[in-house]
């Protein structure tokens, strides 16, 4: 073909106009010769013009030929049926701006929620292979607990008998206070077990990971690695950074390594230390006490099942070798992916349905849009089909057209999204993991355009069709009505029946899970949030080394935070709140020697007296801890009603007495109740309550506590004072986590919450939607009817008649889709149950409602057209085409 | 017209061109004229297709053109032979006499003065 032709191809796609006029002007030129030639041979001037052209034969078909050889015919017609198409929709700019912004809020919403759920969870972990990582729960079925973190020698005994785990690895993730050059900050950090870095296979950036001997050796390994952001923000990114000392809690550390940007685990560790026993050698051996979340590889070419089943013998074998501690457990694997993500799939994947359909709805609008023009356009259509106009060429114009709509629908979607994305962030809850890798990135831009395309032209089809039909010569006629034209308004109406069950379906799914919410603030907390102020102390040990000088601290601080003006009382507690996996530990009851030490994890934690009243728990029989309970004094312990009732129902469980671990011939590891709390929602409104224990501070001393300031008027006030107190008694120590009690506790909410606001407007805009619709097919239909309603009343219809008449219309219409709703949320709803509190999927009251409010919307959105065919004067409608 | 003729007959238009071209540049309308001239009116080359037989020789590179004046100063498109034209005539030449004299073995008659090859 050579370069030559290539020019001229690009020629011609570059400047169409200038090739179609130089052509024009060679066959013009050659048209004069010929006619010379034949005024030379002697032709009359008329003739000899005539006789050129006859010779030539059909110029405007050899054009084309000319065109054809030209190659890029295809490319040009469809630049000219483009334009043509732009030109055709600015003629008609109230449909246009219609379709455009309807498929624009389709399209963006979907986009943006596609983008988060991508980034959330589509999106594999960074690292080598990730789908070979895996957590390893412990299970405890007696317990009815199926995964839980472990104990370091049962982690010990799956490292050392697994075959196809390749990596077996301890990681406890941390809170230390970094302090010396710069501001002191609390950063996240995890302790790790040999192999942590090998186990992700990521080699470190700068300098090495752990030796096996500095890891699990009783002694300590003050050795640290930083990540990539850590080094970065704090360290300015110095390669003299290694074999600095960092002050962790106050302890010394050097830094041997630097890990690569990007690829942390756990998700937010900003260091990682090797775990030691130092100062706590207790933990190693003890079986009983759940301390340890552990994660591991899969051996290569082993799949999830086999390991799955070696480590189910596995822990069938240690459940038979320590029947004290480990009888009836076992062990499950979990795609690491899946522990990280897994909880929020749920609420994501059902974001993402509702928005899907809210873009189906929202395409039923645009197709009614398009079917409407095609009718009022029939006509136009007609007439070029009479004046020769390709069947197949019509159609491609019409099509052409919706894809114009659906490209200018997709590039503003797009756009859209972005916005929506950002807000989406802005709103979410501050613990929706990986939030980081959202964005609007080619692969969702090329979506947003795939899904605004795939839609304008899945629905031009029909209006693309109808064009191309032969249309009967009746309908230019005036007043001509087609089957067609029947058709059309059944299709239209199909369309309505159908937008009103998919919004059916999302109304009763943002109905459910708003009544669960509201179901869920309803739930007594066992406390009262409101009022207190709450913030976290860490006493780094060496400055606080042994529990005499932390419980000084706190003889010290408290009547001072309480002498505070507006503070009615002050209390220190080891946690406030349970996550998940919180530490527990195993006791035995004297009285019950029965029971099975490991069977009964409670979650424990140090109070100081006060923590009731600032709580405010209630006190169910006995007391709370007093000045007698110090250190030296006899052990005791406040417990709560959920303890009573599932280890000594039926007994007082005042004088009672049960220790930590196995039972013991010491007595002085005996503790007493002495006291029984109503039960509280330590983990959350929706989270089944454990039997937890409450030690008096000053004999379970913790080094680190939250700290809480009940006052009655807002507890914000009180921030500066307690700070200045706090300053005052140790300055160089960090307070983290200054907030009210409140904002603390509805922070387990706003998950819920967010997802169901935002499925909540998407029902909204689903109803509006079909409204809508319902609205512009009424009108429609209406408008055909004009004239049999005109006959009608000059027959002496009343007016109300025909006003029930066009209802009843639309009632056919909204009942008939919600009956298709209905058995579509039938079907749905129970996708949900795992977000609903207090209702079934199938609750019968919001479905009842969800329905009377979409007849009700119909009938409204009918309203008007109605009115307006009660307004018809016959004689006018008879006249009407 | 079937399929094979009109081919058949689109490469002998692209023959002629191509020869009448290698006499020197001359518009569109100057070649039919001319190929009517050579062959004693016998090949009326059908105008209709000499247009696309020009944009099919130029876009396979063995001509090209470029706007000028014609004899009387009207605007012309004139065409010209590439070397990459007059090697294509000289093979079709070749191929054409084989072609011929294919034919005249089987008819049994032989080429004449006046044949345009």
């Amino acid at each position: 073909m050579g370069i030559r032709g290539v020019w001229l191809k690009v020629r011609s796609l570059l400047s169409p106009g200038k090739v179609e006029r130089e052509l024009d002007d060679e066959l013009r030129f050659h048209i004069e010769m010929e006619s010379e030639e034949n005024l030379r041979r002697g032709m009359r001037p008329e003739d000899a013009r005539r006789e050129a052209y006859r010779r030539f034969g059909g110029l405007e078909r050899f054009k084309e030929q000319a065109r054809d050889v030209r190659g890029t015919r295809w490319l040009e017609d469809l630049g000219r049926d483009g334009r043509h198409g732009v030109r055709a929709l600015l003629r008609s700019p109230g449909f246009t701006a219609a379709a455009v912004l309807t498929l624009t809020l389709g399209v963006g919403a979907t986009t943006a929620v596609f983008s988060v759920v991508r980034g959330v969870l589509l999106r594999p972990l960074p690292f080598e292979d990730a789908h070979e990582l895996v957590t390893v729960w412990y299970r405890n079925p007696p317990q009815g607990i199926d995964e839980d973190i472990a104990s370091y020698p049962n982690f010990a005994a799956w490292r050392e008998g697994s075959g196809t785990l390749e990596h077996v690895v301890g990681v406890r993730t941390t809170r230390t206070s970094l302090t010396g050059e710069g501001s002191p900050e609390e950063v996240t950090g995890a302790f790790v077990t040999r192999g942590f870095f090998e186990m992700l296979g990521v080699p470190p950036e700068l300098g090495r990971g752990f030796r096996a001997d500095e890891s699990e050796g009783e002694g300590s390994a003050r050795v640290v690695v930083l990540s990539h952001e850590l080094w970065t923000r704090r360290f300015g990114a110095d390669p003299a950074v290694l074999g600095r000392t960092i002050l962790l809690n106050d302890v010394a550390y050097e830094v041997v390594g630097v890990a690569p940007a990007g690829r942390r685990y756990p998700l937010g560790a900003e260091l990682w230390m090797p775990l030691t026993f130092e100062g706590q050698a207790g933990l190693r051996e003890a079986r009983g006490a759940l301390w340890l979340p552990v994660v591991g590889r899969l051996a290569p070419d082993v799949t999830l099942a086999g390991a799955q089943a070696e480590m189910t013998a596995i822990g069938a074998r240690l459940a038979e070798e320590h029947p004290d501690d480990n009888a009836g457990t076992g062990v499950k694997l979990e795609p690491l992916h899946e522990t990280l993500v897994g909880d929020v799939s749920t609420p994501l994947l059902t974001l993402l349905g509702a928005v899907v359909l809210v873009l189906l709805i929202a395409a039923a609008n645009v197709a009614n849009l398009l079917l409407a023009r095609g009718t009022a356009r029939a006509r136009e259509m007609a007439v070029r089909l009479s004046l020769g106009a390709g069947r197949g060429r019509l159609a491609r114009q019409v099509l052409t057209e919706s894809a114009v709509l659906g490209a200018a629908g997709g590039s503003l979607g797009a756009l859209a999204a972005v916005l929506g994305v950002d807000l989406l962030l802005r709103a979410s809850p501050p613990d929706l993991p990986r939030i980081e890798g959202v964005a609007v990135d080619l692969p969702v831009l090329v979506f947003a355009l795939g899904v605004a395309l795939g839609t304008s032209l899945l629905f031009g089809l029909v209006p693309a069709l109808h064009a191309g039909r032969a249309v009967a010569a009746a309908d230019l006629r005036e007043g001509g009505r087609t089957a067609s034209e029947g058709g059309l308004g059944r299709l239209r109406a199909a369309f309505v029946a159908a937008q009103f069950a998919l919004a059916l379906v999302l109304l009763v799914g943002s109905g459910l899970l708003m009544r669960s919410f509201l179901n869920l603030q309803a739930v007594d907390p066992g406390f009262e949030p409101r009022g207190v102020l709450s913030f976290r102390l860490a006493l780094p040990e060496r400055r606080y080394p042994d529990a005499a000088a932390v419980r000084a601290f706190y003889d010290e601080m408290l009547p001072a935070l309480e002498a505070l003006p507006g503070v009615e009382r002050a209390a220190a507690i080891s946690r406030v709140f349970h996550e998940r996996l919180t530490t527990m530990a195993g006791i035995s009851l004297e009285s019950r020697p029965e029971l099975e030490t490991l069977e009964n994890p409670v979650p424990y934690d140090g109070a100081t007296p006060g923590f009731l009243e600032a709580l405010g728990m209630r006190l169910a029989s006995g007391r709370s801890f007093g000045p007698g309970d110090e250190a030296g004094a006899p052990r005791v312990a406040v417990v709560s009603q959920t303890f009573v009732r599932t280890f000594l129902p039926e007994r007082d469980p005042l004088g009672e007495r049960f220790s930590f671990g196995g039972p013991s011939g010491d007595d002085s590891r005996w503790i007493t109740i002495v006291g029984v709390v109503e039960d509280a929602k330590r983990a959350g409104l929706d989270a089944t309550v454990r039997p937890y224990v409450f030690l008096p501070m000053a004999q379970f001393v913790d080094r680190r506590a939250d700290l809480l300031l009940r006052t009655s008027g807002d507890p914000l006030d009180l921030a500066e004072a307690a700070r200045g107190e706090v300053a005052r008694l140790d300055p160089a120590l960090p307070i983290s986590g200054l907030r009210t009690l409140e904002q603390a506790f509805s922070g387990s909410l706003a998950r819920r919450r967010f997802i169901t606001s935002l499925l909540a407007v998407f029902a909204a805009a689903a109803t509006l939607l079909a409204a809508i619709g319902v609205y512009g097919v009424m009108a429609y239909l209406v408008g055909r009817r004009t004239r049999e309603i005109g006959i009608q009343v000059a027959l002496g219809a009343s007016r109300r008649a025909v006003l029930a008449s066009v209802l009843r219309q639309a009632l056919r219409q909204a009942v008939g889709g919600v009956a298709i709703g209905l058995l579509g949320a039938l079907v749905a709803t129970p996708f949900l149950s795992s977000q609903l509190f207090g209702l079934e999927p199938t609750d019968p009251a919001t479905f009842l409602a969800v329905s009377s409010l979409l007849v009700l919307v119909a009938l409204l959105a009918s309203w008007l057209p109605a009115r307006r065919a009660t307004r018809i004067h016959p004689a006018e409608a008879l006249r009407v085409e | 017209m079937g399929d094979t003729r009109a081919d058949m007959l689109q490469g002998t238009l692209d023959l002629l061109v191509l020869k009448t071209l290698s006499l020197g540049p001359m518009h569109g309308w100057g070649v039919s004229h001319r190929i009517q001239q050579f062959s004693r009116d016998v090949l009326q080359v059908n105008q209709g297709s000499l247009y696309p037989a020009l944009h099919r020789l130029e876009h396979r590179g063995w001509i090209t053109s470029e706007w000028g004046a014609s004899e009387n100063n009207r605007r012309a498109k004139f065409y010209r032979l590439t070397a990459a034209g007059r090697r294509q005539l000289d093979a079709e030449r070749k191929e054409w006499r084989r072609f011929a004299g294919a034919v005249e073995e089987v008819l049994g008659t032989s080429l004449g003065e006046g044949s345009p090859a």
